[in-house]
C-alpha cells in the first residue's frame, strides 16, 4: 500500500475537519472521498493484518463492489471528459489529471448493468494502472474501506454470469453486507477487441 | 551500461559526423592543413574512445583510418577523389558500426569493415619510402618535434623558408590569448611550426619559444610578433638522412601541449620533481639537452612543469598536479586553460587515454575535436531537453488558464482596472514564455549542413557510377531544424536526390543532344519560412514522363484505363507503393525504398511534399516541415458540439464556401477550389457524430483546407475558432490507435481537447494504407 503510506501529504480541500475520524466512514461523507483525504487520513491506518485483506467497496448501480486496495493508485473526482471517437461504448474518453492525458472506463457498461439515464452526484474515478500507465474507472460512489478475514471470502456465485462473471473474482462478506469482488486487473487491461459488446446504450 | 552506450554512440556519430563534413569540404579544399588536422584528430579521438570501451572492431577501422589520414597530412597520400572515397566509405562502415553496437548487434557490420580495413591498407601500402637526404635543422630542436612537425618543417625547408626561432614573454594572466594571438599575426609570414617552453625565470612571466618558418626578414618577424623584449634568432639547416634526427628519452618525455599530457603527467604517479637550478632556465638560449635529460630522471615530465618546478618548488611528497596546472604547455587549445587552473586538477579532463607512455612526441587530441567549437559545445541527453520542453508546455498551458480567467473577467467588469493589469501581465508572461521556448527549441536545433554534405558524397559517388556530370548546388545549408527531424528528413532526401542523379539527369551526351549543358544541375534549396523551414530539391534533367507514369500505373493496376488523370493526380502516382517507372531495380538506388517511404516519412513529420515537373526541362521537390514536432500551433475548430485542434502545420487555408458550391463526384463532395477539385471530408461524419449534426442546412460552411505529403483536403467543420499553442499527449491505453486523432492537449481548463492526426483522416478518406507512428517499413 505504498501509494497510501505517503501520510499527510494533499490539501484537504474540503475534508480538513475530518482528521481522526475514519475515512469514507459513511455515506454522509462521499464528498470527502477524494485522493487527498484518502492519503492522509488512510495513509497512517493501513495494516495489513495477517489473514485480513483491505477492500475499497463502491457502488455501481445498485449493486456493491469491492476492489483490493493495493491495486488503487488514487481516488479523484471527474473532472471534464472528452469522449473519444472510433472507442468501445465502455470508454467513456479522456480525462486530464494533473497534466497528462487519462483514459475513463466506465465499469458499469463494461460490465453490462443496467446504470444508463442515472444521476449520480457522488461519481467518483479509481485510478487503477494498465501496464505503466493510469487509466480511470468509473465507479458511482465510493464507499469505505474494510478489513475482511480471509474466511469471509467466497467464490463468485452462480447467479453472476455473462460479461460480468469475466471481471469479477469472488464475494467478500462483511456483516451483513455482500460485496462483489472486482478483478481491477482485468478490468483495466481490457482490450477493445476482446471486451464482450455491451449492449446498445440508446 | 545502457547510457555509457547511449553516450559512446552519440559521442562516437559526433566525432564521425565532423570527420564526414569535413572530408566533403576537404574534397574543395585539399591544401587545407588545419583541415586535415582535424580529420586525423577526429580519427584519433574515435580511435581512443573505442579502445576505452572495448570496442576493438570500431577502433581498429579507425586506427587504419588514422593511418591513412596521418599519411595525408605528411603529405605522402594525394588528396585525390578516389583517397576522399575510400576515407568516406571508411567514415560511412564506422558509422554504421557505432550504430550496430548500439542495436546490440556490434558483428552487423563486420564484411564491411573488412573491406574499408582492406582499403585503407591499400592507400597506406601506397605510401612512397622517403629516400635520399633531406633538410634538417639543429637536432636539439628537431628531436622536440613530432613527425607532423618534422614534415610541416620539411615541407618549409624546400620551399625555401628560412627557420627562426622566436622567443617571447607574457604575463602570466594574459598568455593564453597573447600567444594564439602572436601566432596568428605570424601566420601571415609563414608558418609557425611549433610551440616550446621559453625563458620561465620570472615567476609572474611565461616564456615561449616559436619555431618559425619564413621567407621574410627576421625584422618583418619581430614587427609581426609586436611584442615588447621578443628575440629572434636563426636555426642552424642542415643536411641529413631521415630519421636521423630522432630522440632519445628526453624527447619522449615531451607530452606535448594540452591536455593528453595531464593523464601522462598524473598517471604515472610520479614523484615530486628534482629542483632544477632556476639559472639554467634563465639563460638566454635554453639548453635542450639538459631539459630533457632531467625530464629523464623525472620520467615523463614535459619541460615547462620542470621549469615550473624551478621557480616554485614543491612541498615535497605534495601533489605535483595541482600547481602544474596553470603552466599547461600552450597549445590551440589554450582557450581552456584557465578553466583548468580554477579546477585546480586535470582529472575532469577529457582526454585519449594513452596505452603506453608515448615513445615520442605526439600532438594532443581532445576528444571531441580540438577546434574552438568543440571546447564550447556541450552534448546534451535529448531526453533532457524534452524534459524542459514539457515542463515548457505545461507552462503555456498554465499561462493559457490565466488568458481564459482574464478573458471571463473582461466580460464580467469590462476591460479596465485590474482586468486590464492582469492582462497586461498575462501578455508579459506570454512573450517572455514565448521566448524560453524557442531559447530550448534553439537547443534542439541543429543546421541542415550536416545532412546536406551527406547529399554531396551520395550525388558524387552517384554520378560517378553512373557516368553523369552533376553539378550540385546546397543554399541555406544554415538553415536549422529539430535534431530528430533532421533524422527522419535523411532517407526521403536521399531517396529524392538519387532518384534525381539516377533517373532525372541525362546522361552527358543525351544532354548535348538535347540541347542542354552537359553538366547537369542539382539544386538543392533551403529556407526557413516562418514556423516552417522549405527544402526543395530541383534538377535540369528529362522531368517526370506522365506517359509512362500512366502505363504503369495502369499495369500496376493503380489506374483504370478509362482514367483521365490530371497531371498533379498523375505525379501523385509515384508516392503508391512498389511504383516505379524504371524497369530494372538500379543498384544505386538500393535498399527498396520507394517514393512511399518518402511520402511516409514527410507524413510522420506533418510535412507537406510538392510535386512539379516539365517534360524535357526538369522536376521539383519541394518539402515543407514544421519546425519541430514538440510543440505545435494548432487551429482549433468545432465539431458537433465537440473542440478538434488540427496542427497549423497541416493547415493550407480556410474557407467558407456557400452549400450551393459543394458538388458530388463518384458519390462523394468535393470543393472546386480555383484550379483544383478538392476532397470534402465531413468531420462530423468521420467520427462518427452524425446524431449531434444540426439538421438545418446551413447556406455557407466552413472549410478547413490541409496538406499532407502529397494530398491536399478539404476538412468540414461547423465552426473556425482561434490558434493556439498546444501540446500534444497521447491518449494512452488502450487509446493509442484511435484513427485520426494523434493525442489530446489541454487548453488551460482542465478539458482534453482531441487533436487531429491529419496523416490519418487523409489516409483513411483516399483509402490508402494508414502510416503508423514507428511502423517497419517494408
Amino acid at each position: 500500500v505504498s501509494g497510501a503510506k505517503r501520510g499527510k501529504g494533499g490539501n484537504g480541500d474540503n475534508g480538513g475537519e475530518k482528521s481522526g475520524e475514519i475515512p469514507f466512514g459513511s455515506l454522509a461523507h462521499y464528498e470527502s472521498a477524494t485522493e487527498e483525504i484518502y492519503r492522509r487520513d488512510y495513509g497512517d491506518l493501513v495494516q495489513i493484518r495477517a489473514g485480513q485483506r483491505e477492500f475499497l467497496t463502491f457502488r455501481l448501480g445498485d449493486e456493491h463492489y469491492a476492489v483490493d486496495l493495493r491495486g488503487i493508485l488514487e481516488v479523484t473526482r471527474p473532472t471534464a471528459i472528452t469522449p473519444v471517437p472510433f472507442s468501445p461504448p465502455w470508454v467513456l474518453g479522456v480525462m486530464m489529471l494533473r497534466g497528462n492525458v487519462v483514459p475513463i472506463f466506465h465499469v458499469g457498461r463494461l460490465l453490462d448493468l443496467d446504470v444508463e439515464g442515472r444521476i449520480e452526484p457522488a461519481e467518483r474515478i479509481l485510478l487503477v494502472s494498465r501496464k505503466e500507465n493510469p487509466v480511470g474507472l468509473l465507479v458511482d460512489e465510493v464507499r469505505e474501506v474494510v478489513s475482511v478475514p480471509d474466511e469471509s471470502l467466497g467464490p463468485v456465485p452462480p447467479t453472476v454470469h455473462g460479461p460480468r462473471a469475466e471481471y469479477v473474482t469472488g464475494v467478500a462478506r462483511k456483516g451483513q453486507e455482500l460485496f462483489v469482488l472486482l478483478n481491477h486487473t482485468r478490468v483495466a487491461n481490457v482490450s477493445p477487441e476482446q471486451a464482450a459488446p455491451a449492449r446498445r446504450h440508446e | 551500461v545502457s547510457e555509457d552506450l547511449d553516450e559512446f554512440h552519440g559521442e562516437a556519430r559526433e566525432i564521425l559526423d565532423a570527420v564526414a563534413g569535413d572530408l566533403v569540404r576537404l574534397e574543395g579544399a585539399p591544401n587545407d592543413a588545419d583541415l586535415v588536422n582535424r580529420i586525423f584528430r577526429g580519427a584519433h579521438s574515435l580511435k581512443g574512445l573505442a579502445g576505452m570501451l572495448g570496442f576493438t572492431s570500431v577502433s581498429q577501422v579507425a586506427h587504419k583510418l588514422e593511418s591513412v589520414l596521418d599519411g595525408v597530412r605528411m603529405g605522402r597520400i594525394p588528396v585525390k577523389a578516389h583517397v576522399l572515397d575510400v576515407l568516406l566509405e571508411a567514415t560511412e562502415v564506422l558509422a554504421r558500426m557505432v550504430d550496430g553496437i548500439k542495436d546490440g548487434e556490434p558483428e552487423r557490420e563486420a564484411s564491411s569493415a573488412q573491406v574499408a580495413t582492406v582499403k585503407l591498407l591499400g592507400l597506406v601500402s601506397s605510401i612512397p619510402k622517403e629516400s635520399g637526404p633531406k633538410k634538417s635543422i639543429d637536432p636539439e630542436i628537431a628531436k622536440l618535434l613530432s613527425d607532423y612537425e618534422e614534415h610541416r618543417l620539411s615541407e618549409a625547408l624546400g620551399r625555401g623558408e628560412k627557420p627562426w626561432k622566436i622567443e617571447v614573454t607574457f604575463p602570466f594572466d594574459t598568455f593564453d590569448t597573447d600567444l594564439p594571438a602572436v601566432k596568428e599575426r605570424l601566420k601571415h609570414y609563414g608558418e609557425v611550426i611549433t610551440t616550446m617552453a621559453g625563458d620561465l625565470s620570472e615567476a609572474d612571466k611565461m616564456g615561449f619559444g616559436l619555431l618559425v618558418t619564413s621567407t621574410k626578414d627576421p625584422s618583418v618577424l619581430l614587427v609581426a610578433v609586436a611584442v615588447p623584449d621578443a628575440k629572434i634568432s636563426p636555426v642552424s639547416v642542415r643536411e641529413e638522412s631521415p630519421g636521423g634526427a630522432s630522440a632519445g628519452g628526453g624527447g619522449g618525455a615531451l607530452g606535448g601541449a594540452g591536455s593528453g599530457t595531464f593523464d601522462g603527467f598524473s598517471g604515472f604517479g610520479m614523484p615530486s620533481l628534482p629542483d632544477t637550478p632556476a639559472s639554467a632556465l634563465a639563460a638566454p638560449e635554453i639548453d635542450w639537452q639538459a631539459l630533457a635529460s632531467q625530464g629523464d630522471v623525472a620520467g615523463p615530465a614535459p619541460i615547462p612543469r620542470i621549469a615550473f618546478s624551478a621557480s616554485t618548488p614543491p612541498a615535497p611528497g605534495g601533489d605535483r598536479r595541482a600547481p602544474a596546472d596553470p603552466l599547461a604547455p600552450p597549445s590551440d587549445e589554450t582557450e581552456d586553460r584557465r578553466d583548468g587552473s580554477d579546477r585546480r586538477t586535470g582529472r575532469d579532463r577529457r582526454s585519449v587515454p594513452r596505452e603506453a607512455p608515448p615513445a615520442r612526441r605526439e600532438e594532443v587530441i581532445v576528444a571531441g575535436g580540438g577546434s574552438a567549437v568543440g571546447s564550447t559545445t556541450l552534448r546534451v541527453n535529448i531526453e533532457r531537453v524534452d524534459a524542459l520542453m514539457n515542463l515548457v508546455g505545461e507552462l503555456v498551458t498554465a499561462k493559457n488558464a490565466i488568458g481564459q480567467v482574464a478573458d471571463k473577467l473582461k466580460s464580467e467588469t469590462g476591460f479596465k482596472g485590474t482586468t486590464l493589469e492582469i492582462y497586461k501581465a498575462n501578455r508579459q508572461l506570454s512573450r517572455r514564455l514565448d521566448e524560453l521556448q524557442k531559447g530550448i527549441m534553439q537547443v534542439r536545433m541543429l543546421p541542415l549542413e550536416m545532412l546536406f554534405s551527406k547529399l554531396t558524397r551520395v550525388v558524387r559517388n552517384l554520378s560517378r557510377e553512373n557516368g553523369k556530370e552533376v553539378e550540385l548546388e546546397i543554399v541555406g545549408a544554415e538553415t536549422e531544424i529539430d535534431k530528430v527531424m533532421i533524422d527522419e528528413l535523411s532517407d526521403p532526401l536521399i531517396h529524392i536526390v538519387r532518384n534525381a542523379v539516377d533517373h532525372g539527369i541525362e546522361d552527358p551526351s543525351t544532354r548535348l543532344d538535347a540541347g542542354k549543358p552537359e553538366r547537369g544541375t542539382l539544386r538543392i534549396v533551403a529556407q526557413p519560412k516562418g514556423n516552417h523551414v522549405s527544402i526543395e530539391v530541383s534538377d535540369d534533367g528529362r522531368g517526370l514522363d506522365t506517359e509512362r507514369i500512366r502505363e504503369k500505373a495502369i499495369e500496376k493496376g493503380l489506374l483504370s484505363r478509362e482514367a483521365r488523370p490530371s497531371q498533379d493526380e498523375l505525379f501523385d502516382l509515384i508516392y503508391a507503393p512498389g511504383f516505379s517507372t524504371k524497369e530494372t531495380v538500379s543498384e544505386v538506388s538500393g535498399r527498396g525504398v520507394g517514393m512511399d517511404v518518402v511520402r511516409n516519412n514527410i507524413m510522420k513529420l506533418n510535412g507537406i511534399i510538392d510535386t512539379t515537373s516539365e517534360k524535357g526541362r526538369g522536376t521539383k521537390f519541394t518539402i515543407t516541415l514544421p519546425l519541430t514536432l514538440a510543440t505545435m500551433k494548432a487551429l482549433l475548430v468545432g465539431v458537433a458540439g465537440q473542440t478538434y485542434a488540427i496542427p497549423l502545420a497541416s493547415v493550407l487555408e480556410c474557407v467558407s464556401p456557400k452549400t450551393t458550391e459543394i458538388r458530388t463526384v463518384e458519390g462523394r463532395d468535393v470543393l472546386p477550389l480555383r484550379e483544383v477539385t478538392l476532397p470534402l471530408v465531413r468531420l462530423d461524419r468521420f467520427f462518427g457524430h452524425d446524431d449531434f449534426s444540426l439538421d438545418a442546412p446551413a447556406t455557407r460552411v466552413h472549410v478547413v483546407v490541409v496538406g499532407l505529403a502529397q494530398y491536399r483536403i478539404g476538412l468540414v467543420v461547423d465552426s473556425l475558432g482561434v490558434q493556439q499553442d498546444v501540446v500534444v499527449k497521447p491518449l494512452g491505453a488502450p487509446l493509442t490507435q484511435v484513427e485520426g486523432i494523434m493525442g489530446a492537449t489541454n487548453l488551460g481548463n482542465n478539458r482534453p481537447v482531441l487533436v487531429l492526426d491529419v496523416a490519418g483522416v487523409v489516409n483513411s478518406s483516399v483509402g490508402i494504407r494508414p502510416v503508423k507512428p514507428g511502423e517497419v517499413r517494408a
